[in-house]
């Protein structure tokens, strides 16, 4: 109990440091969103008066606390640029995004541990160098690219999907399923190759132990001593690793969305940067900060199952 | 034999083909256009990018609109007759000319919505775009004459060229943001917008001119940056893209032309006059002698572009004074004289600040500062995002050299309002009293000869003073589909979707 307040008061003050240093960056970086809403021509009489209407003229500290004012009572305020509430602009993206992020989660689990099994069977083995191998070149390239890639290839050549028609929700749910998995290909690929690399070295760390040879010594089966000595203890950082990929498929695959045309909160990040948005560039960046410390948070909590030590 | 089997499968290609054509036929003639920012919002008064308002054309008239020729034409408004002494407009209301949701447009209306554009209503909105060279109309008055229905604008001082500012959409009466899109007089109506994916807008059945348009539908897909939208091209999800750069018009897939019409607007490199060394006239003159401006538009416009060398172009027709293109030309020996004469005969260095989002300046900076080297001109190019140019550069002048293009309406005083020393638009920092005065004598002058002689000198100072290093009047290259045509350049930034039709 007291393991899950401590976190839940530290999860608390991280997002409050989260958002001070988001708003003092707004503060800091030139430009607002008066100025930019009223475009080149505008007189600087307009843009004050603007300014005024919006609250942009107040006192920073004022203007910090009724943001968090309205937090605690889920008002997110609303979006400057497109003056709707940021709910209603980002929650249909957020489900977007999630579902991307789930189709590209499963795709990494189904895909990387079986390959990160079969490598480990045999050390520089075929499979293990094939494997490796193929690994370090799709680490190195970056998601968009590979989002390029499977573009050209599967869209423009191949015909399999029209480059980017991202099927609206409405449209139906299975046919942005069925867009949505060629970018979630792009962001799982890079994702595997990290999980099979960590999974493989930590398995042959565990070869390496003492204990794998007394096991050994002692009759087990090569099999069983894969299953019952190595496994147990290899799973622990790769716990850790695979819960850290997740949060971060889920925090959102900014460039992968843009290179697809997936209407996600990656694109809105952006924009809502570029464009001064306030309200919308915070939130989002709170939501992304919450994600990967409960994804931190759950990661401890699987520990915690696994090895009692801890 | 032969010939049976020859003309069996003659008869058979006829069918398959027939076959496939009447597959492709579709019920509802759809058009989609990449665009590559989204639109600024749908209160048509809130424009503030051409962008935008190019999209808002079809959706928009105001009493007058621009045709392909740059002329004004009646829109809402049937006819118009500006008084001897240039101090009162009067528009007649087209008959029977109705809004998209069938009410038809009256005084009331139009009254409403030029004061909303001068920002003369009583509780102005803020976010309304105020259009700065409506604020000299004294008065808006609406008065029914037999069947027609009058409006009649007075001016505080004379001013020849208020129409065409006049173009601004007519709205109803009451009209706010809040009621949603407002109806509109155009050849379309909008139908739906989701932020950051698409604009749809379908054919407005009530429109004034019932042989427009020719499409039923025309989806403006929002894309993030040219090269995305240049995969769908690739892709052939996208019929017509507006925005293709030199790279891609070489790599058009077939299936796709290229067509091009000058832009509406004048780039140039403007340095702050206001920091040295560029407080010495010398000094830009010598930058103008510098730079070779055919090789830029061979660099960055595919070779079409035209040189200017000062701040009016080629689409002002009798206003352009073509005879300055060539007012500068690349003199690496004049150029580095003037630089020792200024004091600075090992040349100097500064930094080129360019708005990231415009690939067209950065890849010009680039060109230039290659250039400006070989007269010992270090320029250093400094990508900023768009938010910090128009606050630092354009607001704050806080900085040395810069490359943007400037836009303008069909007023040859629009495209100059950024160098009266006056002007809070001046963010060269260019002075010149001379060309303060006759800039305001040209706006009020209503003999023409007369008007024409004082914007081809209002042009000549700005040559002969180097305000800037004018570079060139960009050609825009549009992708379109082979099964479309009727895409029609404007001297403006208009996207006229009325004229396009299926082959």
């Amino acid at each position: 109990m007291k393991f899950f307040l401590r976190r839940f008061v530290a999860l608390i003050f991280t997002l409050l440091a989260v958002s001070v240093l988001c708003f003092v960056a707004f503060k800091i970086i030139p430009g607002d969103s008066a100025m930019l809403k009223l475009g080149m021509d505008a007189d600087d009489a307009a843009i004050e008066a603007l300014r005024h209407s919006m609250g942009l003229d107040r006192n920073v500290f004022v203007r910090f606390a009724d943001w968090i004012k309205g937090i605690a009572v889920g008002d997110f305020g609303s979006s400057s640029q497109y003056s709707v509430p940021v709910l209603d602009l980002l929650l249909p993206r957020l489900r977007v995004t999630t579902l991307l992020a789930l189709e590209a989660i499963v795709i990494m689990l189904v895909i990387a541990f079986p390959l990160g099994f079969l490598t480990a069977k045999k050390e520089n083995g075929f499979f293990d160098r094939t494997i490796s191998f193929l690994g370090q070149v799709t680490m190195a390239i970056p998601p968009f690219f590979l989002g390029i890639v499977l573009t050209l290839i599967f869209g423009v050549i191949l015909h399999l999907f029209v480059p980017g028609t991202c099927p609206k929700w409405e449209d139906g749910a299975g046919e942005l399923m069925l867009y949505l998995i060629w970018p979630a290909i792009a962001i799982a690929i890079p994702k595997i190759s990290m999980v099979v690399k960590f999974l493989r070295s930590s398995i042959f760390r565990e070869y390496r132990m003492d204990y794998v040879r007394t096991a050994r010594s002692k009759g087990v089966t090569e099999r069983n001593v894969l299953r019952r000595h190595v496994l147990k203890n290899a799973m622990m950082p790769v716990i850790t690793f695979t819960g850290m990929m997740i949060a971060d498929i889920l925090a959102g695959s900014i460039v992968v969305e843009t290179v697809f045309n997936v209407p996600g909160i990656g694109k809105s990040l952006i924009l809502s940067i570029a464009n001064r948005d306030f309200n919308v560039a915070q939130t989002i960046i709170l939501y992304i900060s919450f994600l990967i410390i409960t994804m931190n948070f759950i990661v401890d909590v699987l520990y915690k199952a696994v090895d009692p030590r801890v | 034999m032969k010939k049976i089997r020859l003309m069996l499968s003659l008869v058979f290609i006829g069918i398959l083909s027939f076959a496939l054509t009447a597959c492709g036929k579709k019920t509802e003639s759809a058009v989609t256009v990449g665009i590559t920012a989204d639109i600024d919002g749908l209160d048509p008064h809130k424009i503030k990018s051409a962008g935008t308002r190019e999209i808002m054309f079809n959706l928009y008239e105001g009493l007058v609109k621009v045709d392909a020729k740059g002329n004004l034409v009646g829109a809402v408004a049937s006819d118009y007759k500006i008084s001897a002494d240039s101090k009162t407009y009067t528009f007649t209301l087209r008959k029977g000319v109705k809004f998209s949701n069938g009410k038809e447009v009256t005084g009331d209306d139009v009254v409403y919505s030029l004061k909303r554009l001068a920002g003369k209503l009583d509780n102005p909105d803020p976010e309304v775009a105020v259009v700065a060279a409506m604020s000299i109309i004294n008065g808006i008055t609406s008065e029914k004459n037999g069947d027609d229905t009058v409006i009649t604008l007075t001016l505080e001082s004379a001013n020849t060229e208020l129409l065409c500012y006049l173009t601004g959409a007519i709205v109803p009466k009451d009209y706010k943001t809040a009621d949603g899109p407002a109806p509109g007089v155009g050849p379309f109506k909008y139908e739906s917008y989701t932020p950051l994916q698409d604009l749809t807008i379908v054919r407005n059945g009530n429109y004034y001119n019932p042989e427009l348009p020719h499409l039923d539908k025309v989806v403006f897909k929002i894309m993030t940056d040219s090269e995305a939208a240049f995969t769908q091209v690739l892709a052939g999800s996208i019929d017509i893209f507006p925005e293709l750069t030199a790279d891609q018009v070489n790599a058009l897939p077939a299936g796709y032309r290229a067509e091009s019409g000058g832009m509406a607007l004048v780039q140039a490199l403007f340095v702050n006059a206001n920091v040295v060394p560029f407080s010495n006239q010398k000094v830009r003159e010598a930058l103008n002698y510098a730079v070779d401006r055919d090789y830029i538009i061979q660099m960055v416009g595919n070779g079409k572009g035209t040189p200017v060398c000062s701040g009016v172009f080629p689409g002002f027709a009798k206003y352009y004074d073509a005879s300055l293109e060539r007012y500068y030309t690349k003199d690496v020996a004049k150029a580095k004289a003037l630089l020792a004469e200024a004091g600075y005969p090992d040349g100097f260095s500064f930094t080129i600040t360019v708005p990231s989002n415009y690939k067209f300046h950065v890849d010009t900076a680039q060109v230039i500062a290659e250039q400006l080297k070989e007269v010992g001109v270090k320029a250093r190019v400094e990508q900023v995002e768009w938010a910090t140019w128009y606050s630092d550069v354009y607001k704050g002048e806080k900085y040395e050299g810069t490359i943007i293009g400037l836009d303008s309406n069909l007023a040859p005083g629009d495209i100059l309002r950024f160098y009266p020393s006056t002007s809070s638009k001046n963010f060269m920092n260019y002075s010149n009293p001379e060309f303060d005065r006759i800039y305001a004598l040209a706006a009020a002058e209503s003999d023409d000869a007369k008007k024409v002689d004082y914007y081809k000198q209002l042009q000549q100072y700005l040559a002969k003073d180097a305000a800037a290093v004018f570079i060139q009047n960009p050609v825009l290259y549009v992708a379109i589909s082979d099964r479309l045509d009727g895409y029609t350049f404007y001297p403006l930034f208009v996207q006229d979707m009325s004229t396009v039709y299926f082959k």
